[in-house]
């Protein structure tokens, strides 16, 4: 055994760390070798010295000596409980109100989706009135030649108009083309002249109507009116003319009313510039032979086009008093049955009357509670089991959620 | 030897448990505090400082590790704390030189120490040295709960413990030469 690992077996000695055999091995190297017997006499003299070190002990008690902060971080630490039970109970609200924002949500978007429905519904009336020219063959490039040819020229420049038979019918065509696309941005002029006011378009056509006969004189062919035809067929499609001009049925039968008082095809031109699509229809067919003839389709196209005005009206009509309706089911009277059907909640004006439905020999329902509803009512639906009826109530904008357990019979608000 | 059971009844809240297991331990907190700093005054708040830390956590005790060790840890790292605070730290090359001379002069290192002597002469011990000769001598804690306790390799603390005794023995015998010169 060298030395140093006798030393270190000697501190290990000391520390008790040493097996028996380490122990023999550590002793017989001691006994041969001076240097490290003398380490282990001092270094077990030390161990001793140091182990027989006082025990020291405080001069008082430590821990009566803390016990006051230990009582004071005790109560902080009960306060610090306190508050953030303080806290949790205060978070029950907050959720609440992201509950409710969340239901406020739901519900407008609820509104919103009626509001869509209702104008996808009037829209879907108007667009089943006007299929069959949609259904017409549209010759959407065509169109759009003569759109743009009609942006160029047909802007009001008489002279252009005059300049040939086909251009000019053209041309026709093209202004009632982009008459009918009212809400195009590229015909603003015509537009603010023509559709928008029905005053003007009587001023109009009363200069148009010379150029319209002679042109009527120049394009009385086959051909022309063919491209005619074709034109008005490529116009109709245009949808957004619906829009504007279904809520005006009034109008339109003034202009009717007058154009047929002109006779002539300069009427008939009128009507396809002011009216709908229907009349356009009638009127542009009425162009081609004779003028009796026109007047005549004319006076057809007149009866044609208020039976669909009407119709779209009443739908129209019939929809908001419908809308009428289900607010005033909102506001006034509200019916509400349980899922069991032994419960029902009547809303009626400011007051929430909860019945019990008539239930074997019994035969009117029977008020259980009036319960007086501090906003404007909202929402209110059923659990599932019939036992609580939650309902909201909007006060100044606030939405409040509220519930009605059946069995324990009282309101509790949160 | 603090019971299991009254540390258990201590952790789940019961604080006549927890008082009682402080004053279990206060002797042993307060002693390795004195030897660590040498000083009675600075070892009474680092044991106090030591107890309260021990109350506010007892929860994050985990049987793992002795309750000795856990306990021995809280004071030593205060400790440490506060000797840092105190006075630079001593490098050990400092002692490295004394190491090389006690070889010469052992023989006359002996016995005669006064504790006194052997208090200043750990006072004099770099900081981890000193712990390990407190926890080993004044905790009698096996080089395991001492690598427990200060966190330290099993290898590691048999090392600063040969070392810090062959330090002790160089001052002790410097001390033995100053006082026969003196």
């Amino acid at each position: 055994m060298r030395c140093s690992l006798a030393i270190e077996s000697i501190h290990r000695y000391l520390d008790n760390d040493l097996s028996e055999e380490e122990v023999s091995d550590m002793l017989g190297h001691i006994s041969g070798c001076q240097e490290c017997a003398e380490a282990f006499r001092t270094l077990k003299a030390l161990t001793q010295e140091l182990a027989e070190l006082p025990l020291v002990v405080p001069k008082y008690s430590l821990v009566d000596a803390i016990m006051p902060q230990l009582d004071a971080l005790d109560r902080a630490r009960l306060e610090e409980v306190a508050s953030e039970e303080r806290q949790s109970a205060e978070m029950i609200p907050v959720t609440h109100i992201n509950d409710r924002k969340k239901r406020v949500f739901t519900t407008s978007v609820t509104r919103m989706m009626i509001g869509v429905a209702a104008a996808v519904g009037i829209l879907g009336i108007a667009i089943y009135n006007y299929s069959p020219q949609q259904l017409s063959d549209a010759q959407v490039q065509y169109n759009e030649q003569a759109t743009t040819s009609a942006e160029s020229n047909a802007t009001g420049e008489a002279k252009s108009m005059k300049t040939g038979a086909g251009y000019g019918d053209a041309n026709d065509s093209g202004a009632v083309a982009d008459e009918e696309k009212s809400s195009s941005p590229m015909m603003k002029e015509e537009d603010d002249s023509q559709l928008l006011d029905s005053t003007p378009v009587e001023q109009e056509t009363s200069p148009t109507s010379p150029e319209k006969s002679e042109m009527q004189k120049n394009t009385e062919t086959d051909k022309s009116s063919a491209q005619l035809k074709s034109d008005k067929q490529v116009v109709s499609p245009d949808s957004p003319s619906l829009k504007k001009e279904n809520p005006s049925p009034a109008k339109s039968e003034e202009i009717q009313e007058t154009t047929t008082q002109d006779l002539n095809p300069s009427a008939d031109v009128m009507m396809t510039q002011t009216e709908s699509p229907d009349s356009l229809d009638s009127t542009v067919e009425a162009d081609t032979p004779v003028d009796k003839q026109a007047s005549e389709l004319s006076e057809e196209s007149t009866i044609d086009p208020v039976p669909n005005n009407k119709r779209i009206m009443s739908a129209i009509t019939g929809f908001s008093s419908e809308a009428a309706t289900l607010s005033d089911e909102k506001s006034v009277a509200l019916s509400l049955d349980s899922p069991d059907g032994t419960m029902s909640v009547v809303v009626e004006k400011q007051k929430l009357v909860v019945y019990r439905l008539p239930v074997g020999r019994e035969s009117e329902k029977v008020a259980i509670q009036s319960i007086e509803l501090v906003g404007t009512w909202v929402i209110g639906e059923w659990a599932l089991d019939s036992t609580v009826f939650t309902y909201q109530l909007d006060l100044n904008g606030k939405v409040s959620v509220y519930t009605y357990p059946i069995h324990a019979a009282t309101v509790t608000t949160p | 030897v603090v019971e299991l059971g009254l540390i258990r009844a201590a952790q789940s809240g019961d604080r006549d448990a927890l008082i009682t297991l402080l004053r279990d331990i206060e002797q042993h907190v307060y002693r390795t505090a004195f030897y660590i700093l040498n000083n009675e005054q600075d070892a009474l708040d680092a044991s106090q400082e030591a107890l309260i830390r021990i109350y506010t956590r007892i929860e994050s005790y985990e049987e793992k590790a002795k309750f000795k060790t856990w306990v021995q840890r809280i004071v030593t790292n205060i400790c440490i704390d506060k000797f840092r605070r105190n006075k630079p730290t001593v490098s050990i090359d400092e002692f490295e030189f004394v190491f090389q001379d006690t070889q010469d002069v052992e023989h006359t290192v002996l016995s005669s120490y006064m504790a006194e002597d052997i208090r200043e002469a750990i006072n004099q011990l770099p900081e981890h040295h000193r712990s390990v000769i407190v926890l080993r001598y004044l905790q009698d804690f096996s080089y395991n709960e001492i690598s427990e306790c200060l966190d330290l390799p099993l290898n590691t603390v048999k090392s600063y413990l040969f070392r810090a005794r062959q330090q002790l023995q160089s001052i002790l015998h410097e001390y033995q030469k100053g006082g026969v010169s003196g």
